[in-house]
């Protein structure tokens, strides 16, 4: 990396902003998807929107590529270094910058952690409503780039319905900002489409959110399955029957084993072959005649057990046993991958059956748990990544997975995002056109592909995109 | 005019031409009227082969609510997907529905109440209004109050590209991050960026159990306390709106009105919270609340093609705003509808018989009233100008930021101007 580069963006972020030795640069190399891995030629981590844009600005000077990045939780390669590029790092700009209880909204830095909002605010009885489980770690820029999700999206929507306004620095290094909310945008909607580009456009270094009121009553159930399929058809029921739960999760026999034998037992019944976690939340009466409609559905589909969180330890305890799934997943195998698909709520019953297949062709151990109310799985293979065999068919057990789901009408990510993971799947479901509209917009924002490069599209399509303008490619 | 007119004519058949009066403009438009996706894809190639700009439209009656395209030469032609009428996917069981952009709301609305859905944004005019002018227009409901914007709820869209490729971006379902979120992009764009041939909306679950509460306001500062009120309680209604009395009375200036739905002991619990709140309140249920919600989403100036001015604020200068309109318009007639919770205001323009809008006093008085509310926050657009004052531009506030990405995204998408421009600001 050239010197001159380094001396200057040092004096940006001063010495504690930049990391260039290897052993600090390390535990950059990857996100959550850990079997890619890059070491970052350099890891810059301003504090504010200008120093932000200066980095930007002089990155744009020396045509060097940008990944940004949050807290590195995502799953999808999304920060994953790339060649010759920086990591333009969010972890230093972490304050809460207002909060207006009256409009019900928050200003943040964009590497404010996810639940640091929701504690922040819990004195003004407002939360912030997407709930990812990794809100602990992850950033709300982060959140913002995936459009991620939560249980709790399954009432509240994804971070998208949830961003009111945007200070972008852009690729060149000037200030967006988008930041005033409004009812309706003026103009093109430029933050809703930047929700979910997965830094492919920008960097997000200030996020106006809204936020809810916490609601006055909330009702936890945990209906008990012998089958989980069962539990998917009670879920595809409950949508049918037009009922609003707040959320709707499923988690299955594996995963209970894994949660129950971890610090986070939940309490989950282990002689079940899958749990229905459901949440009710509102007024009093909006929660007993959601839960009075509930309870049926829940029966006919077969739960032989209903139970109730008596109090809000309990609540909380059920809570962070699905949360911590994941992690307590550490148990059964060093890793885990985890597949995100979304398909349409009327045949989750169908697709878990067929994902059930795909793992047991290939040998692979599979644990579902899903926010099953949005029709989004999460089938979760543990493997050994030593084990070349072994990570190749949990590959190709992915891809079969996406397969399938979109021959059922699903997609390739409801919340994880496409990042490197997916980025050749992206011409399973798209065709050239789709792809090339998207290469248009992403060169709207970013002529010199510089942000995030070889991510989410494939590069040839955009490629060919810039072949068949009309001036050339010149613009 | 007549030559375009001939010329499409020619390509797609006798039935496919027509004409569009597009208030604010001189002349009617051509209007092209392709039965098919692949007609409009001929259309589009054409016109791009002979430089004729296009300006998509659905049945054209919120033509006004930005600027006209493009004052500046060649021939601008009106592409219609009034005749793509069909709903192409809806199972009740998965709460989307998918169809044509041509439908009408009303079909969309109907099939879904058929089966316990609501369709949102649940917009006045239903039977007239296409889905793709809707979503094209960004116009929500005033069920946004439970259910949010318009942009919240276009799952996925199949759109024709200046180049005529089709191109699909989002999905059917209800949760996707697929890809970048073009359909964002698209809803609210005008026409601007490409013909929406196909979208699936998010819907939400028919209450079981509707009502209207309604009450009065002495003034605007009453009116945002009552509003307030129940903003800030446990009562979620589908709308909440304020209409001012025609004439006002000493004691009351405003109606409000509180549309209730849900199952039936919530919806009696958030009638007694709101007798409560709004003490004295009148309340109306079964099928009466159903007609007067029905009545209040369909107030004429709505649908009528007359201007109105649309100031939107923050709840807090709701009040003060309502004064500095009132200050400004005290010369004529008008009506006034108030959306307290998310502080917009309505005000249409009602000359006197026979009278014409001033267009001059206008032209002065928009950005002194836009400058007004700028310093309480506010802003202010004027939809269906008259003519004069749609050429004079000060209709449409200026974009304050991103209007270079918005010109990039605008040059890459449509390199050619096959659309036409000026739906934003002049060249955008
Ligand atoms: C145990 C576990 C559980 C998880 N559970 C969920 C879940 O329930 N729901 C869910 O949706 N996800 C979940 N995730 C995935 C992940 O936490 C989310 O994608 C999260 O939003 C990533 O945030 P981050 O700060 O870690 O971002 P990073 O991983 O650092 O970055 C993610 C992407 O965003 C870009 N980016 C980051 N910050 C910015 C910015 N400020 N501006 C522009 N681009 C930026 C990066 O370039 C990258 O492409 C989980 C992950 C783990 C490990």
């Amino acid at each position: 990396m050239d010197p001159k580069l380094i001396d200057g963006l040092r004096a940006i972020v001063g010495p504690a902003g930049l990391l260039a030795d290897d052993v600090r640069r390390k535990p950059y190399e990857s996100d959550a998807l850990a079997y890619l891995k890059r070491i970052p030629e350099l890891v810059v981590l301003p504090r504010d929107t200008r120093q932000c844009a200066a980095v930007m600005e002089l990155c744009a000077r020396h045509r060097v590529p940008v990944v940004a990045r949050g807290a590195g939780t995502g799953l999808s390669g999304g920060a994953t270094p790339v060649e010759g590029g920086i990591v333009l790092g969010l972890a230093r700009m972490r304050d809460v910058l207002a909060i207006d209880p009256e409009r019900r909204i928050a200003r943040v830095q964009a590497g404010v952690v996810n639940s640091d909002l929701s504690i922040a605010t819990a004195k003004h009885g407002l939360f912030y409503a997407p709930d990812p489980s990794s809100q602990k770690a992850c950033t709300l820029g982060g959140n913002v780039a995936e459009n991620s999700g939560g249980p709790h999206c399954f009432r509240h929507g994804s971070t998208t319905r949830h961003v009111e306004g945007l200070v972008i620095v852009t690729a060149r290094g000037d200030v967006l900002d988008l930041s005033r909310p409004r009812a309706d945008p003026l103009g093109l909607d430029l933050v809703g489409l930047f929700v979910g580009s997965e830094g492919l456009f920008g960097i997000a270094t200030e996020l106006t959110l809204r936020l809810l009121p916490i609601p006055p009553v909330t009702e936890t159930l945990l209906a008990i399955y012998t089958s989980l399929e069962a539990a998917c058809q009670a879920v595809t029921q409950v949508i049918a029957e037009g009922l609003e739960p707040s959320a709707l999760e499923i988690i299955d026999k594996l995963t209970i084993e894994a949660v129950e034998a971890s610090v986070l037992a939940a309490g989950y019944p282990q002689d079940a072959e899958a749990v229905l976690l459901v949440e009710v939340e509102g007024s009093e009466a909006e929660v007993a005649s959601q839960t009075r409609a509930l309870e049926p559905i829940l029966r006919a589909f077969g739960a032989f057990e209903l139970r109730r969180a008596r109090d809000e330890a309990e609540r909380a305890r059920l809570w962070a046993g699905r949360k911590g799934a994941f992690g307590a997943m550490g148990r059964i195998a060093p890793d885990l991958y985890v597949i995100d698909a979304v398909v349409p709520r009327t045949k989750l019953a169908a697709l878990v059956r067929a994902t059930t297949a795909i793992c047991r062709e290939r040998r692979l151990k599979l644990a579902n748990v899903f926010h099953a109310g949005d029709g989004n799985l999460h089938p979760n293979i543990s493997y050994d990544r030593r084990d070349q065999d072994e990570l190749a068919r949990v590959i190709d057990a992915g891809h079969a997975i996406l397969r399938t789901c979109i021959e059922h009408g699903g997609a390739l990510s409801g919340e994880h995002g496409i990042g490197l993971e997916k980025l050749e799947a992206m011409e399973w479901l798209f065709t050239q056109d789709d792809l090339a509209a998207m290469c248009r917009v992403k060169e709207a924002w970013d002529p010199e592909g510089r942000m995030n490069p070889g991510k989410l599209i494939p590069v040839h399509t955009c490629m060919e995109t810039r072949s068949a303008l009309p001036s050339g490619g010149r613009a | 005019m007549i030559e375009l007119a001939d010329r499409v004519r020619g390509l797609l058949g006798p039935r496919a031409v027509g004409e569009l009066e597009w208030r604010g403009r001189k002349d009617p438009l051509a209007l092209a009227l392709p039965a098919s996706v692949d007609e409009m894809q001929v259309l589009l190639r054409w016109a791009r082969a002979e430089h004729v700009s296009v300006v998509p439209v659905g049945a054209g009656s919120k033509l006004g609510w930005s600027r006209p395209p493009g004052p500046r030469g060649g021939d601008v032609l009106a592409l219609s997907t009034r005749r793509l009428q069909r709903i192409v996917e809806y199972e009740p069981g998965e709460g989307v529905i998918t169809a044509l952009a041509g439908t009408r709301m009303a079909t969309l609305r109907d099939a879904a109440r058929e089966h316990g859905h609501w369709l949102t944004p649940d917009v006045p005019a239903a039977e007239n209004a296409t889905l793709g002018g809707v979503i094209a227009a960004g116009q929500s409901g005033r069920d946004r109050l439970r259910h949010g914007p318009v942009r919240h709820h276009v799952l996925g869209v199949r759109a024709l590209m200046a180049d005529a490729t089709l191109a699909k971006s989002g999905g059917r379902l209800v949760k996707n991050v697929t890809g970048f979120d073009l359909p964002r992009l698209f809803t609210g764009s005008h026409g601007a960026l490409c013909v929406i041939v196909e979208a699936t909306l998010r819907l939400a679950v028919a209450p079981r159990v509707e009502a209207v509460v309604t009450a009065s306001a002495r003034d605007g500062a009453e009116l945002a306390a009552r509003a307030r009120a129940v903003v800030r309680s446990r009562a979620r209604p589908i709308s909440l709106h304020a209409a001012r009395l025609d004439p006002p009375t000493e004691a009351a200036q405003f109606a409000l009105f509180a549309h209730l739905g849900g199952h039936d002991e919530v919806v009696r619990d958030e009638i007694a919270l709101l007798r409560e709140l709004w003490e004295p309140a009148a309340v109306f249920e079964g099928a009466e609340a159903v007609e007067l919600a029905r009545g209040q989403r369909e107030i004429d100036f709505l649908v009528e093609p007359r201007p109105w001015l649309h100031a939107t604020t923050s709840p807090e200068s709701l009040p003060a705003v309502l004064g500095a309109l009132d200050r400004a318009t005290a010369f004529l007639p008008t009506r006034t509808l108030v959306e307290p919770a998310l502080a917009s205001v309505d005000v249409q323009l009602r000359m006197p018989d026979g009278e014409k809008l001033d267009a001059a006093r206008w032209i002065e008085l928009v950005p002194a009233l836009r400058r007004e509310l700028a310093a309480l926050g506010g802003s202010l657009t004027v939809r269906n100008p008259t003519r004069k004052l749609a050429d004079s531009g000060v209709p449409w506030p200026p974009i304050e930021h991103g209007g270079a990405l918005m010109r990039a995204l605008r040059d890459r998408l449509d390199p050619d101007s096959v659309f036409a421009r000026g739906r934003f600001e002049e060249d955008l």
